[in-house]
């Protein structure tokens, strides 16, 4: 095959928790068939190795991030199915392990967990289910083990969620008090990509339980974000803060979940602001993600652009002939000018659109989008100076 | 006679050789007998720097009066992983200043030998080598005197030594060399008469046995914790392991399992490991290694099948584990030089003799023609992409694997209405993206005229034999000269500090 360098090579950064599809895209599938996962796995991997030899130290670091995150990626992909997980000239013999108590098996499985020994751990998990059959408390492990999987990055191959899930919702019908049970069963919901079914779960828990946990409630949160329900998102953040406020430690790690789920949507939904509503809906809601990052820094700085810009997108700019404005204004002795301005002043945003849908180099979209805030917001970069080739 | 020696400056070990001109080769020794010359120097307290064999040894008992590897840090500032510089007495010693010390232990050895001086070399860098490690390794031997011929690629030095010894049999040769500090492959043409020609060229040169080695000695950190001790806590047992750990890795390709005491707080504890366990510890080093081999072969076009003959080069090509990898890879098993540790010198002083013009015009050797070297990394200049994001690339000019010396152009457009000059940024690297790719030199050209967007500017960039880079640019329009430059062979020291280290380096003794 000719060495061409393709988009999905190039490739070099996925989200935090990438869909089961990111991570095929990731490696080129589509557009080959999924027969060539190993393949693929194998190209990019060397490619991107090859760069952490290059001359640029910066260059080589970002790459020798992405030749880790391919291996993870890859690790991840098929841990749990019995797959290779990787190149090696061995494989060890693991001994099967036999839990005395559920107590030791808690214990053995969270140390692997805490050694991010995911193999180990899922592993560990599967023989207390095999010992213990039907049983709420191994379901419950098993379930836990392929969620902090899942959540970390770890453990991503559907037919294995889909067995953690199937756990979860054993634990949750055996022990219905236990609230990691149903923390598991959002989480792994949202993993088989059932999103509205862990609203619903989220409902079934606060039912249940005495209080929804911190967790549970960011939860809830997350699944009104990735159902595109902001209002219910919204209201859903602020319940989060508001119950978890009790709790001092849980509070600053739910204020940033709730503020990076917020701004994470809006920066995705909402920008470029492209009409007076949209204008409305980013203001609103950059309001209540400011409210929800209030006494966490890097909450704070989080939402900071999104203020900055939110509190000025809507300022109008000049964006008429200058050469007519002074001309009018001398004619009638000033008094046109302020008329002038108004009528041909455009809000920033609508400049700002206006520049980036259409390529120009006109002098008000850079004015608005020289500003470090803007362009972070809207991840753009722009210079200022041409030379060169 | 002028005789011209070849050096094999290596991470771990260096060599030095010499062909006589009826194209006899022999790997001179010190008058200790040893021919391989460990990299290492050592200080003692007011006296003069012992490299070798003897300066390894201190390794133990002085660590931090001993330098090595230092070879990993040619073309930077220093050699030390935490970037801190090497310091002893006061003064900050260079990574080409140490190795000014090792060449000057190996001429010294060869005059020895001779009975007369020896001021004109070649020595040997890995392929992967870019051009400030190059102009480091010149710098190396120039501090003590020595006019150093050519920079030679390892592989080549060694595929030369090998494809003498079997003239007549033409292929495809995959030179692995695998020392002590660097991984290269390299794939060559051979021809019936013995030609070479490099067709592509990869490598990583931070791999190599000293990693293996740190791997072992973690495990026998993890041994002595285990039984309630510290290795690290003491300097001397610190490195007392770090020399055993290389004598088990040595041991591992022969025999399928190692042992070896270590002391630790005063008690001994001992360490084991078997083959399998190692490599097993070298498991993503394995992969790597791979890993560069198919994309080197991906990169010059060449399907593994292809391979006619795999080349073992460097004392870490012994490890079986990657003689299986290649024998896997290539479906051949690999051919091991006779003299593994000892080639590439050879084929440095071969080819020394030969450019040196001292050969006998009737030996076997005058007839075999010298090989082809390569660019082992593309150069490209920096051009504007999108002029509203700013967005640059680079713009490959010359590829990697292309034979020298070469002369290439290619025609660009000013980016910008009225524009006076252009700035011709030179970057070393294969990636388009300039993330990847290492800026080696620019210059601005101005034109006579302000001149229009889209305005053409021819770039003309050669690539001598010594490995010298030219870069021109002119108007494409009327041919006038806008700019020039050559990449600065510059090492780290400037100029003043290498007029110190010259007359420091004179005033030193190197036993």
């Amino acid at each position: 095959m000719p060495a061409t360098k393709e988009t999905w090579l190039r490739e070099s950064a996925l989200p935090a928790r990438p869909t089961y599809d990111e991570m095929l895209h990731f490696f080129g599938i589509p557009p080959y068939s999924a027969d060539r996962l190993d393949d693929n796995i194998a190209k990019k991997r060397r490619d991107w190795y090859a760069k952490t030899s290059s001359g640029n130290p910066r260059g080589r670091e970002k790459a020798k991030q992405v030749v880790g995150l391919i291996q993870r990626i890859s690790e991840a992909l098929k841990r749990g199915t019995g797959g290779d997980v990787g190149g090696g000239a061995t494989s060890e013999h693991i001994p099967d392990e036999v839990f005395a108590t559920l107590e030791d098996l808690w214990r053995v499985v969270s140390a692997h967990v805490f050694n991010d020994d995911y193999d180990a751990a899922l592993r560990a998990a599967r023989r207390a289910t095999e010992q213990w059959a039907n049983n709420a408390d191994s379901a419950s492990v098993f379930a836990w083990v392929v969620s902090a999987g899942y959540e970390s990055g770890n453990i991503l191959h559907p037919s294995v969620l889909a067995e953690g899930l199937g756990a979860a919702q054993v634990a949750v019908n055996r022990a219905p008090r236990e609230s990691r049970n149903w923390e598991s069963q959002v989480s792994l919901l949202f993993a088989n990509g059932r999103t509205r079914e862990a609203i619903t779960a989220t409902e079934n828990a606060g039912r249940t339980l005495p209080t929804l946990t911190p967790r549970l409630l960011v939860q809830r949160t997350q699944a009104f974000v990735a159902t595109n329900d902001p209002e219910q998102a919204m209201v859903a953040a602020v319940r989060a803060v508001h119950e978890s406020a009790a709790d001092a430690y849980a509070t600053a790690a739910v204020r940033s979940l709730a503020t990076s789920l917020l701004v994470g949507w809006l920066a995705k939904n909402l920008l470029p602001i492209r009409s007076i509503d949209g204008l409305h809906r980013y203001v609103e809601m950059v309001g209540v993600a400011a409210w929800c990052s209030d006494g966490v820094p890097e909450a704070e700085d989080l939402v900071r652009p999104h203020r900055m810009w939110a509190a000025n997108a809507d300022q109008r700019v000049f964006t008429g002939s200058w050469q007519l404005r002074s001309f009018l204004a001398v004619l009638t002795d000033f008094i046109s000018l302020p008329i002038h301005n108004a009528v041909s002043s455009t809000p920033a945003w609508q400049v700002l659109l206006r520049g980036l849908d259409e390529p120009t180099s006109d002098w008000a979209f850079r004015v608005i989008a020289r500003p470090k805030y803007v362009q972070d917001v809207h991840n753009i970069h722009l210079v200022h100076t041409t030379n060169d080739l | 006679m002028d005789r011209i020696i070849g050096i094999d400056l290596g991470t771990t070990n260096s060599v030095v050789a010499f062909t006589d001109p009826n194209g006899v080769t022999e790997v001179i020794a010190g008058k200790d007998g040893d021919r391989i010359v460990p990299s290492v120097v050592y200080f003692p307290q007011g006296g003069d720097p012992v490299v070798g064999t003897a300066a390894k040894q201190y390794a133990v008992v002085e660590p931090d009066r001993v330098a090595k590897l230092f070879k990993r840090g040619m073309g930077e500032r220093t050699f030390q992983p935490d970037g801190s510089p090497f310091t002893v007495d006061g003064k900050t010693w260079s990574p080409e200043e140490l190795s000014s010390l090792v060449l000057r232990k190996l001429v010294q050895m060869a005059e020895e030998h001779f009975g007369e001086p020896v001021r004109r070399a070649i020595i040997t860098v890995p392929a992967y080598f870019g051009e400030p490690e190059r102009a480091a390794t010149r710098s190396a031997g120039e501090l003590i005197g020595l006019d150093v011929l050519r920079i030679l690629n390892e592989p080549t030095a060694a595929a030369f030594a090998h494809g003498l010894e079997h003239a007549g049999q033409p292929g495809r040769v995959l030179v692995f060399d695998l020392g002590g500090g660097t991984f290269d492959v390299t794939i060559m043409d051979v021809g019936a008469d013995g030609a070479l020609e490099v067709v592509g060229t990869g490598g990583d040169r931070r791999l190599g046995g000293a990693d293996f080695d740190q791997l072992i000695y973690e495990q026998m950190e993890q041994t002595v914790s285990k039984a309630g001790g510290n290795l690290a806590a003491d300097p001397w047992t610190k490195a007392d392991a770090y020399a055993k750990a290389e004598e088990v890795k040595k041991e591992l390709s022969s025999l399928d399992s190692s042992t070896r005491p270590i002391t630790a707080g005063g008690r001994p504890v001992m360490f084991s490991l078997s083959r399998a366990e190692f490599e097993g510890l070298i498991k993503q080093q394995l992969q790597a290694v791979g890993d560069i081999t198919l994309y080197t072969l991906e990169n010059a076009d060449v399907a593994p099948a292809d391979i006619t003959t795999v080349l073992m080069v460097g004392g870490s090509s012994r490890i079986p584990a990657f003689h299986t990898l290649l024998a896997d890879t290539c479906g051949r098993e690999p051919t091991f030089s006779r003299n593994l540790d000892e080639d590439v010198a050879r084929g440095a002083a071969v080819l020394a003799t030969k450019l040196g013009g001292e050969l006998n015009p009737r030996s076997q050797l005058a007839a075999i023609p010298p090989p082809v070297d390569t660019a082992s990394h593309a150069l490209g200049v920096t051009v504007l992409v999108d002029e509203r994001l700013g967005t640059e690339r680079n713009s490959i000019v010359i590829p990697a694997g292309t034979a020298i010396p070469v002369s290439r152009e290619e025609t660009y457009q000013t980016a910008a209405a009225n524009q006076k000059q252009i700035n011709v940024r030179l970057n070393e690297g294969d990636d388009e993206d300039l993330e990847f790719v290492r800026e080696l030199g620019s210059s601005i050209g101005t034109f006579t005229r302000p001149v229009p967007k889209g305005h053409p500017i021819r770039v003309e960039m050669s690539y001598t034999a010594d490995q010298l880079i030219r870069v021109k640019a002119f108007d494409g329009q009327d041919g006038t000269f806008l700019c020039e430059f050559e990449v600065e062979r510059k090492s780290n020291l400037s100029d003043l500090e290498k007029k110190a280290a010259r007359s420091f380096l004179a005033s030193v003794d190197v036993k």
